[in-house]
């Protein structure tokens, strides 16, 4: 009865951990996870914690990893969500990071293209547009008009492939069942080996 | 309440690694045989913690439970805490082990001092779930001030950061409170001898 006794808080305590690890609405918020990509001469990005709930009303910097200087600053919405432009022109590595207060920061790196390579037709390279603007009077789109529609339709088309992929790393950035149980062997595990050498001391 | 990686001055790291690595020490010489499960036992507690969170504002909150490993362990929430730490980076990318040693000393300091107020109360007799729920609540909002005085020394303004801290922590200080009210009660139950151990200097 007196081993019972004490094995008691120690059973509770193995229930509390185990009813924590299996409990379905359990998730971490520690860690601040930053999602970014480049749209329209913007930096468009989300930003949140690793059990999924948005980063509110927190300050976003844009740097560039060359010199380490800050290009813009804003803030993030009521979703997480923040688009900053930055300009057709700049080109490069960039680092985003997020800052949720309290100690909290989140970072992520993103290249942006050279517009230029992009959107101009190459050098001694005859635009379609130019060759058949005669033939079909009806067509009245000039090339940007186009591109700028293209642009449209390919996002339209893209965003839910976006969402999913947002979606995915929002569940691999929690942690998983086998991450927490885990953990909780190392430390028993730990446990044992300095019982063990102390143990050998003793004897 | 950990604080993440690139946020904090070299100076502040350094610190809080000094800190960390005396506490440990003394910790760990502190530690009998016979307290190496209850070590354990609270480490993986504080490790399991951190992932029952609180959504508050902006940003998110979750459990603490230092204040209730301070009044178990005393001096060993050191070592328990650098434990669970180390692992939460290791496996969850919490906080990083350029701060580890930061983390280590606000929460297991505020942890300390919060159980040791609940070992006060106890050991002058007031009932047991009084003491668990003041070193819950002390240890929440201590790991609050110190966390915010890490980053007031690397550039934060204290007071602001302090309140922002203490009032996200609010719903955690209740619930660490009750937490602590039953587990003490419970623990007093269980193992009756605690209260001598309450009586004697950590």
């Amino acid at each position: 009865m007196g081993i019972n006794i004490r094995l008691k808080p120690l059973i509770v305590m193995a229930v509390i951990i185990f009813s924590t690890v299996m409990c379905p609405s359990v998730a971490n918020a520690h860690k601040l996870n930053v999602f970014a990509y480049f749209e329209n001469d913007a930096v468009v990005g989300e930003a949140y914690f690793s059990d999924g709930a948005p980063a509110r009303d927190c300050d976003v910097v844009i740097k560039d990893l060359r010199d380490d200087v800050v290009i813009c600053k804003s803030h993030t919405d009521k979703e997480g969500k923040f688009v900053i432009s930055v300009g057709a022109s700049k080109k490069g590595d960039f680092l985003i990071i997020v800052n949720a207060g309290m100690g909290h920061q989140g970072q992520t790196t993103i290249s942006l293209p050279a517009q230029e390579d992009v959107l101009t037709t190459r050098a001694g390279e005859k635009s379609y547009f130019e060759e058949s603007k005669d033939e079909d009077e009806l067509l009245h789109l000039r090339e940007e008009d186009l591109l700028s529609l293209m642009r449209t339709a390919v996002r339209s088309e893209l965003d839910p492939l976006r969402n999913e992929l947002l979606q995915l790393r929002k569940e691999l950035s929690s942690p998983g069942f086998s991450e927490i149980m885990g953990g909780i062997g190392y430390i028993f595990g730990l446990v044992g080996v300095i019982l063990w050498v102390k143990g050998e001391k003793k004897s | 309440m950990h604080i993440s990686e690139g946020v904090l001055s070299v100076h502040t790291l350094a610190i809080g690694a000094a800190c960390a690595v005396i506490g440990v020490a003394a910790g760990l010489k502190k530690m009998e045989i016979d307290k190496v499960p209850r070590v354990g036992i609270v480490s993986a507690a504080l490790f399991v913690s951190s992932l029952v969170h609180i959504n508050v504002g902006p940003t998110s909150v979750h459990l603490v439970l230092n204040g209730i490993g301070g009044l178990l362990l005393g001096l060993k929430l050191f070592p328990a805490y650098l434990v669970a730490l180390f692992l939460q980076v290791l496996l969850f990318q919490f906080g990083g082990l350029a701060v580890l040693g930061v983390n280590t000393s606000t929460m297991a300091l505020s942890g300390i001092i919060g159980g040791y107020l609940g070992r006060c109360i106890i050991s002058s007799g007031k009932p047991p779930w009084l003491g668990g729920a003041i070193a819950g609540g002390v240890g929440v909002v201590l790991a609050g001030v110190f966390t915010a005085l890490a980053l007031a020394f690397s550039g934060d303004v204290f007071v602001v950061t302090a309140k922002l801290v203490l009032f996200a922590h609010i719903p955690v200080v209740i619930i660490e409170s009750i937490i602590g009210a039953f587990v003490m009660t419970f623990i007093f139950k269980a193992m009756p001898s605690f209260v001598g151990e309450c009586k004697k200097w950590e």
